[in-house]
């Protein structure tokens, strides 16, 4: 496979997890459990393809179980006003246990692995979900700022207050956001096994969750660029691995540091330029005195 | 104003009473609220243990049994002891590594990575050193760790300050950098061929920490608990402690009242990563005399979860260090005695913390009803 | 007094009657079951002091606040309003103090939010005919973040027009407006009754209260006093209702000072006891020039100040001329970019914000939530705040001493508390400003600067402040106060400046200061 297609593949769990993040931020819900929803996805993912048979069943559920993670972060930040970091992290770690039993309690201790079918490439050597996920990001460019719905969304983040003054339903906004940006987390999260691996392991993530939540910085909470984005991302993953195959005479420890070196570099440039919506990661109480 | 406690003569007072004017309570009344905050804490173990207890029995095992194994391995014999004090010891630093940092308003959660380059300090110095006496060695050791757990803090800590990087993300990212550093260090710089697995040599004789008793507890554990006592009290009656709360509770105000909120910030970073370098030197040499692949563990985890149940409290956090420490300790002979797979160990501390979070929000309510159903 | 309910019985089916409404925050009763009836193509005012739960009793209208007690009648029909959007669909628009609007949104957008349409070129259009009928220009495709105060409060009031509202809340509308724009506001209002609907005016101002109100209501202490039919009171009838306190009304100084903080009596009438102003000066600033906040233009034109001792220097102005710019400058919260400032003769300028504070120099800031308290500690930690590191010994804080200070603080300041070691957080706006005087005045400033002190206090707290200020002038403070309620400045200044478009444009001694020019010249028209 040449390099681009290579990149084109690599994309698609950061589009998935980074729009994720953006849907929730959009709400003002910043998730910081994309590491553990993705675990939890790619564990959830394996496991029902293997049972069943299905990678398309394997992906759906996945999106299921981030879904639910979802829903309790946005509700307990939502009706019960919970620290949303708190909460994230809190969830990251269950994420994380359960990812772990499920695989061990459905596969056990094993040397051989067992493995499941990748997904099938469909068009131009690419498989289904990296046309799901590049025509999904155009679609939510489009939905974000041409519609009614779309700009609900974003009022909400902005300032909920005044999207509650106005008849907006802000809690029924940030749990929708909320649960549907997480099920986006998981399903990045699935997506690996079922493309790189054939198999589940505890590492399989790598921070590609952390690197996630700095693309959706790095794109300025908008669909369009995070979709730019998420090349630049994908081609750190791709030129680590080849460096690290064909040796370009340097340890290839620090070739392995280089996506995570680049992402702090870009960060310095990303969170000048970026707007962040403004009520990202706070909580909306709507009787509070103390909120202007 | 004198502080007295309730005269006799008083009529009894059927709800909470009020406390003095100036905020402070009898000893009754501190008692009373102690039970009060304890009562959360209470309720949320042992909720997450039934829910634990309802999983096992759906994998099929004991719970009885696995719950015996996990709480009492620690007590039943002194190598339990040991070794949950050789837990407590870094799970605690890395508490205090998160703690510090987020009384500021920021989370440090780079521990892992500043452990890794407080073990890498602590090697370097152990190893090249290592015909020193122990006398300066090791305190030269320990402080190597220190010192580069702090400065590995202290980038993120300038991407913070500098360039307004989101300090979640920097720290979590220098942590899988520092992994590649941990591997190439021990693969490539002072390599134990023999090991198997990436390893250091042994560090010198000199760097080893002392120990005491039998089963062998090191000296690190007192070191820990030595720096656990200094930082509650710094929190609570220093300046810095004063002016780092300030800027946690407000930024804007404490910058308005003199506080150089970005120094304030960037300090307690710098200690968090002090600690967790710290915690990384005691780790190399109390117990692995070397760095190896893994030295980390999942103390990160642990110290988030035991900063997050201990509510940011620097003074509760060696206690809720030592309870997951005994969990810790006992999960690997729950697998053992009762099959139970230790991944579910992990589960068990997010719910304690989730149902920890959840009993605030109804207590709150209880509050606010029996505010409404008086008044 | 007249009769409470003469305005509910001329008027055979009010167009809204609220019947025992009650609002409880925690212990706090702001509304304790009152009564409130507005007739149709009627411009009701709602009276009362701060705290009087004017804003209270429209969020229970407009669903921001669930009521604890009582109904509410649109039109004859008992409507349930548990949300904004019921409010809305009732046909109640209300336009806040503090305008809820998408900064990042354009004006359209922030006018159909939260309804079925999209922001297109209908929307747009609907925009522009609306703001053509009432007299409320806007430019339907800016971004509300580059509108000036006056455009987006029409930009509020669109938004509600949009929806249909049958009652207009206005929301203390004029508090930040020039006289022209307070005047062009009224004849939109008056456009808006003539087409069908009515407004309730929320206000403390008494003048235009009867200048444009057909009925006016007025609440004390989160109750009804009374309802007044237009044309049927006085203002002194007016203010006395809403002090309260009848015995004050005959003290004649008592009576001036409540007249001049409502904004109904003449103006110099109340000279009280004037600091000697021919003391030494005590602080300079010398053409300082400061950065703004966006870009790093300079908000400020260089402007140079002098204080004496003892001596209170008013600046007036309207809302975002500079202000916060210059407030932050003067107390080296904010750098200066050139320029100057001495203290006694020690040069300030380049200093960190501590070195100003232990210079003697102390803040008021006008946003207290965000700028004067630390919420989720205690009293006695706020108070300490700023102070600490001259207070320590040996870098360690002497809580047992702070505690005593803050229990003698809390009395001396009557702060309402249930002890020193509550959250600042928890206690009300007034109390929270009691918290930070008390702060302020225990460091014995030699330079006080305080921002709009006594905006969101009711009468008694805002003369109790009044006093302490003088007090502090007394005793050789050199004061500056910033404020864009004139009657406040005047009160108060020896001498006032108004501050417009980022420089100090006029400076008049007292005996020489003529409301209406000062009002001339903080619109920026040449006196």
């Amino acid at each position: 496979m040449n390099t681009i297609a290579l990149i084109v593949t690599a994309m698609v769990p950061y589009i998935l997890v980074a729009q994720g993040t953006m849907i929730s931020g959009r709400a003002g819900i910043f998730n910081v459990a994309q590491e553990g929803l993705m675990l939890l996805g790619a564990s959830v993912g394996f496991l029902v393809s293997m049972q069943f048979g299905s990678n398309i069943l394997g992906l759906l559920v996945a999106a299921l179980a981030g879904a639910l993670v979802g829903f309790i972060l946005a509700w307990c930040t939502t009706y019960w006003r919970l620290d949303q970091f708190v909460v994230g992290l809190a969830l990251f770690f269950t994420c994380v246990g359960v990812a772990n039993l499920l695989y061990r309690v459905v596969v056990g201790v094993t040397t051989s692995p067992p493995l499941i079918p990748l997904l099938p490439k469909v068009f131009l050597g690419q498989n289904a979900m990296v046309y799901v996920a590049v025509l999904g990001s155009i679609g939510l460019w489009w939905w974000l700022y041409r519609t009614n719905s779309g700009m609900r969304l974003r009022s909400v983040g902005e300032n909920p207050k005044a999207a509650d003054s106005l008849g907006v339903n802000v809690a029924a906004t940030r749990l929708w956001a909320g649960t549907a940006g997480a099920a986006l987390m998981a399903l990045g999260g699935a997506y690996l096994p079922m493309v790189y691996t054939g198999t589940f392991n505890d590492s399989i993530v790598g921070g590609r969750g952390w690197l996630a939540i700095a693309l959706a910085f790095f794109g300025g909470w908008r669909p369009q660029f995070i979709l730019l984005g998420a090349a630049f991302f994908a081609s750190m993953d791709v030129l680590a691995l080849k460096a690290q195959v064909d040796g370009i005479g340097i340890p290839h420890q620090f070739v392995s540091m280089l996506p995570y070196v680049a992402t702090l570099l870009v960060m310095i440039f990303a969170f000048r330029w970026a707007r962040v919506p403004q009520f990202l990661g706070k909580n909306y109480d709507r009787e509070s005195r103390l909120v202007g | 104003m004198t502080i007295t406690a309730p005269t006799p003569g008083s009529p009894p007072t059927p709800a909470a009473p009020a406390p003095m004017p100036d905020g402070r309570h009898s000893l009754a009344q501190k008692t009373r609220r102690l039970l009060g905050s304890a009562i959360p804490y209470l309720l949320a173990v042992v909720a997450a243990f039934a829910v634990t207890a309802v999983i096992i029995l759906l994998l099929g095992h004991d719970p009885f049994k696995a719950f015996q194994a996990v709480l009492t391995t620690s007590f039943k014999t002194p190598n339990g002891i040991v070794e949950t004090f050789h837990k407590w010891t870094p799970i605690t630093l890395l508490a205090l590594a998160f703690a510090i940092p987020l009384a500021a308003g920021r989370f440090n959660i780079g521990g892992e990575g500043q452990l890794i380059l407080g073990a890498t300090g602590a090697v370097a110095v152990g190893i090249t050193l290592s015909d020193l006496p122990a006398f300066v060695l090791l305190p030269l050791t320990l402080i190597a760790g220190t010192v580069a757990g702090s400065l590995w803090a202290g980038i993120a800590a300038w991407l913070m300050q500098r360039f307004k990087v989101n300090e979640i993300l920097s720290t979590v990212l220098l942590n899988f950098v520092s992994f590649q550093l941990l591997d190439y260090v021990a693969s490539e710089v002072w390599p134990n061929v023999g090991a198997g697995f990436p390893a250091t040599e042994y560090i010198g004789k000199g760097a080893e920490l002392p120990t005491i008793g039998k089963p062998p507890m090191h000296y690190g554990v007192l070191l820990a608990l030595l720096v656990a006592i200094a930082v509650a009290v710094w929190m609570r009656r220093s300046v810095g402690g004063f002016e780092l709360k300030a800027v946690g509770s407000n930024e804007r105000a404490a910058k308005v009242h003199g506080i150089r909120a970005g120094k304030v910030a960037v300090t307690s970073m710098l200690v968090a990563g002090a600690l967790a370098g710290l915690a990384g030197a005691i780790e190399v040499t109390g117990v692995h005399e070397r760095m190896l692949e893994g030295i980390q563990s999942n103390f990160l985890l642990l110290g988030i979860i035991v900063g997050l149940i201990a509510r940011g409290s620097v003074v509760a956090v060696p206690f809720v260090a030592f309870g997951i420490a005994v969990l810790e300790v006992g999960a690997s002979s729950m697998q053992r005695a009762a099959q139970v797979p230790v991944e579910l160990v992990l589960i068990t501390e997010g719910l304690i913390l989730l149902f920890l979070l959840a009993s605030d929000v109804i207590s709150g309510r209880i509050k606010l009803r029996r505010k409404r159903s008086n008044g | 007094m007249s009769e409470p309910q003469a305005g509910a019985d001329r008027a055979p089916t009010p167009l809204l009657r609220m019947t025992g409404i009650r609002k409880e925050f925690g212990p706090v009763v702001a509304l304790d079951g009152v009564d409130f009836t507005v007739g149709a193509r009627e411009i009701h005012g709602l009276l009362g002091g701060n705290g009087a739960g004017k804003t209270t009793l429209m969020n229970v209208l407009y669903g921001l606040y669930a009521a604890d007690g009582g109904t509410v009648e649109i039109d004859g029909v008992p409507v349930t309003i548990g949300s904004p959007r019921d409010a809305i669909k009732a046909g109640v628009g209300m336009v806040h103090q503090s305008f809820l609007q998408v900064d990042t949104f354009t004006v359209t957008e922030n006018v159909v939010l939260g309804t079925e349409n999209s922001a297109d070129a209908a929307a747009k259009a609907r925009v522009v005919e609306l703001s053509q009928r009432f007299g409320l220009a806007v430019d339907p495709d800016r971004k509300v973040e580059d509108l000036p105060v006056g455009v987006r409060q029409r930009v509020e009031i669109l938004k509600a027009l949009y929806r249909g509202a049958k009652i207009l809340v206005l929301d203390e509308p004029t508090t930040n407006l020039t006289p022209q724009e307070v005047d062009a506001l009224f004849s939109s209002m008056k456009a808006i009754v003539d087409e069908g609907m009515s407004v309730i005016l929320i206000t403390h101002k008494i003048r235009e209260t009867m200048a444009v109100c057909g009925a006016m209501t007025v609440m004390r202490d989160g109750r009804r006093v009374a309802t007044f039919q237009g044309g049927t009171t006085t203002a002194d009838e007016l203010a006395a209702s809403m002090v309260g306190d009848s015995s004050s009304v005959g003290d004649p100084r008592n009576s001036s000072k409540a007249a001049v903080i409502l904004g109904g009596a003449e103006v110099g009438q109340t000279v009280l006891d004037t600091p000697d102003v021919q003391q030494s000066v005590r602080a300079v600033a010398e053409r300082i020039e400061i950065a703004g906040m966006a870009g790093g233009t300079a908000a400020i034109a260089p402007c140079s100040l002098a204080i004496r001792r003892g001596e209170i220097v008013g600046i007036a102005g309207v809302a975002g001329n500079g202000q916060v710019e210059l407030a932050e400058a003067l107390t080296g919260v904010r750098e200066l970019v050139a320029g100057s400032f001495e203290l006694d003769g020690v040069q300030l300028a380049g200093r960190p914000t501590a070195g100003w504070l232990s210079a003697g120099v102390v803040y008021v800031p006008e946003d207290r939530q965000r700028d004067g308290i630390l919420p989720d500690a205690s009293i006695t930690e706020n108070l300490m705040l700023g102070g600490q590191r001259e207070r320590a010994r040996g870098g360690l804080i002497d809580w047992a001493r702070a505690r005593q200070e803050a229990v003698q603080a809390i009395a001396d300041y009557s702060v309402r508390t249930p002890s020193a070691a509550t959250a600042a957080g928890q206690l009300s706006g007034g109390n929270i400003q009691r918290v930070i005087l008390a702060r302020a005045f225990a460091r014995r400033p030699k330079l006080l600067v305080l921002h709009n002190p006594t905006r969101g206090l009711d009468i008694a707290s805002t003369s109790f402040v009044f006093d302490r200020i003088r007090a502090a002038a007394a005793e050789g403070c050199a004061v500056v106060v910033i404020s864009e309620d004139l009657d406040e400045v005047i009160a108060l200044a020896d001498r006032l400046s108004v501050i417009y478009s980022g420089a100090l444009v006029a400076e008049r001694p007292r005996g020489a200061i003529d409301p209406y020019e000062v009002g001339r010249l903080m619109m920026g028209v040449a006196a």
